[in-house]
């Protein structure tokens, strides 16, 4: 499949075309990680998949609150959330 | 304003056999979908024949995709204001079919937030997506049809399934297997599930007590009649069935049930000139939802022949689906600890809640439901819990950029 | 003497509002309310703490809410999301710019503090206006606070009676209940909002319906309420529809967008173009809103005077009645103002500030 890169937290990372930014990210670091801080601080990411549950919000070229798991990763795209420190 | 003979919302199954259908009778079609692509929830990265073909029949001059758009708002004079990833429209139809699939049912259990609880669906929809899942271990638990196949699934994707706990008593299960074995092509698919999970530990009269982990699930409790297992796993996929989504139809003033858009036989909403197809019309599988998609062409198409053969096709399939809801009923819920969080959004807990005399004042007074999910999630939970209604439905239907609202100034609010 | 018992009628700020203080000064206190506390108006103000000084009356019952509400935010910040930010009113041309400046003597002569700023000093505090305005007004002791929390809050302190139920009929000494039930008390005070009519038919209010939209979260958009300075002139126009900039910061980071006045619409359903209206408007202002999340919108009325001041007192007619309603756009800063004017007038001490210009009686021709 083809490939392209994309900037996580302004790492490169290259990835497949028809990802999703959450697959993206997931694959960056081989498993879910938390992309999220819920309003008291809890670690949060992905859950539904499909749009529903907003958990995967991150941001995206400079847009807060996108969904991570509705968006195909595109070429040169910055994706950025808060790491936390948690795995 | 783009005006078209039909708008259809939802592109899995359902509304991508209408539109080929209806283009194939000449109609002008516009198809809405807020995924990047056509397939819906089930065939969502999915390459076989049945998916290929259903997706080269939307090359046609006479349908207009509309992907990674949202429906933000159902107007006056047969109108939709959508959202796409950078711009906003003002849609016209002549007929509106509705075939917005359903949702899974998500119910909080203590640990249900940390990162690697996803849905049942979610899971399988996110490792399409290019999560990775080889050797991570997995236990799916809760309830519904959906359990099998994604636990398949993710096991030729190479993950170990621990465990998979379905909250159903055997002799449930049992009935609903003999009811299969009258339609063939059902129980051969249910055989094929089987025999990918062979090896795989499964329990039924379970459910999942307490998710550990502490930023990262790492393990899960589950009560098994009167014994509790503690399983260690990397993700836990839990689910509930499905629930149709009706927002739009809602906001259409389309009659509903809490499981369906209620239609006639031939697939009319109470609204004139909407329809409803597939699992918005009430959960019944694929094949019910292709059927209701050729259904609604011939129906739109005035075509009396074909309506009548796919009408027939249609019942059959909804008595499979009557018995599927008869079989995969809401859960029962282990008691919630205080702390345990029930708004996700805004992180209201069931102690915050539970004392709470309705929706509204849980709402008011502690922002339950308030989130960008706006009670998506929680709603159902509290539902669940608490008894309590959902919300009216208002626009916007989705959260929507401030300049899509905007281009609300320019629409005439009564017709053409 | 055994304590005197009031029925209070209405559970929105300002009936909770007097509620505590009655309470405060003594008396037993029950609350009727058909819908939940801090629903109303209340539940759908922007909870905007303004002194406005647009006429003397409004000025003298804001100001002393607004130092009302700083005493009480300071006291209970999270109770109440109090969040001192400010107001900046943003002159759209040099006229506007020169009516700013008129301002800023009153509210020096009412100890208030104004501050009139250049363009520079406009775009320092808030980036995100428009290039090209020349200035504004800005009033560092406004506030915002959450409406319905501070609600229930106020009536938490009472220590009273609440009744979930409808008022049917205000009859001498008492009320009648929907199911039929009739409660006797000492004084009954009317706290209705816009809904005042349906008790009191003659009382001049009229509904003021308003959109408000509320964004995903944004910390540092913006910093002060920020509001153009037409907001007071089209809010105060006669009988048509208007629309002005207007936007809040959330102490949870989300924006609130409004707003939009349109008389006797009853129905509370989102009106599309209405909405549109206003957003445009906004944008006008603040273009970076424009790819903002918003996740909700709702509709709220204001309840209308003639004069643009509330009921504030005894109605004239029926003894043992008393008024607290027709707050129009800025009920929840004046509930604490109306709440101790109501409570002297009941107790026959002295208010804080003069009680007349809100007092029913100047509706009611002399008999
Ligand atoms: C400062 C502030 C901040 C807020 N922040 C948020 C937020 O972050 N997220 C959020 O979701 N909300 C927020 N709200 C709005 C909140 O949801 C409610 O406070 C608001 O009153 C609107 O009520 P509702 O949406 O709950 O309406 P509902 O409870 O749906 O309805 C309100 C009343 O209107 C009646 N009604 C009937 N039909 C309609 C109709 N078509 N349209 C409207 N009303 C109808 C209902 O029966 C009900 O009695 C905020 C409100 C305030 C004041
Ligand atoms: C869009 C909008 C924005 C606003 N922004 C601001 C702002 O920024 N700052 C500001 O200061 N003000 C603002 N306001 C005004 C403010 O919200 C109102 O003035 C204030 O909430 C009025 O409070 P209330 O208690 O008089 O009325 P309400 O809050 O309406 O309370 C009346 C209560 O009486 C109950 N009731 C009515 N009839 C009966 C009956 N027969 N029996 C029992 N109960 C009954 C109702 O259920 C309701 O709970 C705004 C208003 C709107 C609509
Ligand atoms: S994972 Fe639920 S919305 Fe993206």
């Amino acid at each position: 499949m083809a490939t392209i890169t994309v900037f996580i937290n302004n790492h490169p990372y290259t990835c497949d075309a028809g990802n999703s930014v959450a697959g993206a990210i997931a694959q960056a670091h081989q498993q879910l990680v938390t992309t999220r801080q819920s309003v008291h601080g809890m670690p949060r990411t992905a859950v539904c998949g499909m749009g529903i549950c907003f958990e995967c919000r991150v941001t995206i070229n400079s847009n807060a609150h996108q969904l991570a798991c509705q968006t195909p990763v595109a070429t040169g795209m910055q994706i950025t959330y808060e790491e936390t420190g948690y795995a | 304003m783009h005006s078209y003979d039909v708008i259809i919302i939802g592109a899995g199954p359902a509304g991508m056999h209408a539109a080929q259908a209806l283009a194939s009778r000449g109609q002008q079609v516009a198809l809405i979908d807020d995924n990047p692509a056509a397939g819906g929830q089930i065939w969502r990265g999915v390459n076989n024949h049945a998916t290929q073909s259903a997706r080269a029949a939307l090359h046609s001059p006479l349908i207009t995709t509309y992907y990674q758009t949202r429906v933000i708002a159902t107007l006056a004079a047969q109108q939709l204001l959508v959202e796409t990833p950078n711009d906003a429209h003002l849609l016209h139809y002549r007929h509106l079919v509705i075939a917005s699939g359903a949702r899974e049912l998500l119910l909080p259990v203590a640990g249900w937030t940390l990162p690697g609880v996803t849905g049942i669906g979610g899971l399988q929809a996110l490792v399409k997506a290019g999560m990775p899942i080889t050797g991570k271990r997995v236990v799916i638990a809760g309830t519904g049809p959906l359990i099998w196949p994604v636990a398949a699934f993710l096991r030729t994707h190479g993950a170990h399934i621990v465990a998979i706990a379905e909250q159903q008593s055997l002799p449930r299960l049992v009935r609903f297997g003999l009811h299969l074995a009258r339609y063939p092509g059902k129980l051969w698919q249910a055989m094929s599930y089987a025999t990918q999970l062979i090896g795989v530990p499964f329990w039924h009269d379970s459910h999942v007590i307490a998710i550990s982990g502490t930023t990262h699930s790492t393990g899960v409790r589950i009560q098994r009649g009167e014994h509790q297992f503690q399983l260690a796993c990397d993700y836990v996929a839990l689910g509930h069935h499905l629930v149709p989504n009706l927002d739009i139809a809602q906001s259409l003033g389309c009659a509903t049930t809490p499981t369906a858009i209620t239609t006639t036989d031939l697939l009319a909403t109470t609204i004139p000139h909407v329809y409803a197809i597939g699992e918005a019309r009430g959960i019944g599988g694929l094949d019910c939802a292709i059927a209701e998609g050729h259904l609604v062409a011939a129906v739109i198409c005035q075509d009396a022949s074909a309506s009548a053969q796919w009408h027939q096709r249609v019942q059959t399939e909804r008595r499979i689906a009557t018995a599927i809801a008869a079989t995969f009923t809401p859960p029962h819920l282990p008691p919630l600890a205080a702390d345990t969080i029930v708004c996700r959004c805004e992180d209201v807990s069931h102690g915050q809640l539970q004392h709470a005399p309705d929706w509204r004042t849980a709402k008011l007074q502690q922002r339950c439901g308030m989130g960008p999910c706006q009670g998506r999630i929680c709603g159902a939970a509290t539902q669940h819990l608490y008894g309590w209604g959902p919300d009216a439905v208002r626009p916007p239907l989705r959260p929507a950029r401030v300049a899509t609202l905007a281009l609300l100034h320019a629409i005439s609010p009564t017709a053409e | 003497m055994s304590q005197s018992h009031v029925i209070i009628i209405g559970g929105g700020i300002v009936g909770c509002a007097c509620a505590q203080r009655l309470a405060a000064t003594g008396w037993r206190v029950t609350l009727i309310e058909r819908d939940t506390i801090g629903s109303g108006a209340t539940a759908a103000g922007m909870g905007q703490i303004v002194a406005l000084d647009d006429s003397p009356a409004e000025f003298a019952l804001t100001a002393d809410s607004q130092r009302r509400w700083h005493a009480l935010g300071q006291a209970n910040p999270l109770v109440h999301e109090y969040t001192p930010c400010g107001t900046i009113w943003v002159a759209s041309d040099d006229e506007e710019l020169a009516m700013a400046a008129a301002k800023v003597p009153n509210y020096h002569a009412a100890g208030l503090h104004a501050e009139l700023l250049d363009a520079a000093a406009l775009y320092r505090h808030e980036p995100n206006l428009r290039p090209g305005l020349p200035g504004g007004l800005r009033i560092a002791g406004d506030a915002v606070v959450y409406p319905s929390r501070s609600a229930d809050w106020l009536w938490q302190q009472t220590g009273g009676t609440l009744i979930h139920a409808a008022v049917t009929a205000i009859h001498a000494g008492g009320v009648t209940l929907a199911d039929g039930r009739h409660l006797h008390a000492d004084a009954v005070v009317l706290a209705t909002g816009s809904r005042t009519r349906d008790l009191v038919p003659a009382l001049p209010i009229r509904p003021k319906k308003g959109h408000l939209v509320i964004t995903d979260r944004y910390p540092g958009f913006i910093h002060h309420q920020v509001a153009e300075m037409g907001y007071v002139k089209n809010a105060h126009l006669a009988d048509v529809d208007s629309v002005a900039f207007n936007v809040q910061p959330r102490a949870t980071g989300q924006i609130l967008i409004g707003s939009c006045r349109q008389y006797d619409i009853h129905t509370p359903e989102v009106d599309p173009v209405m909405l549109g209206q206003m957003l445009q408007r906004c944008l006008e202002f603040m273009p970076a809103l424009a790819t903002l999340s918003s996740l909700r919108v709702w509709t709220g009325y204001r309840a209308a005077t003639p004069d643009g001041q509330p009921l504030i007192g005894p109605h004239p007619h029926q003894p043992g009645l008393w008024l607290a309603t027709g707050h129009e756009g800025l009920g929840i800063t004046t509930s604490l103002g109306t709440a101790d004017l109501l409570a002297a007038l009941m107790n026959h001490t002295t208010p804080a500030i003069n009680p007349t210009p809100y007092l029913p009686s100047r509706f009611f021709p002399a008999p």
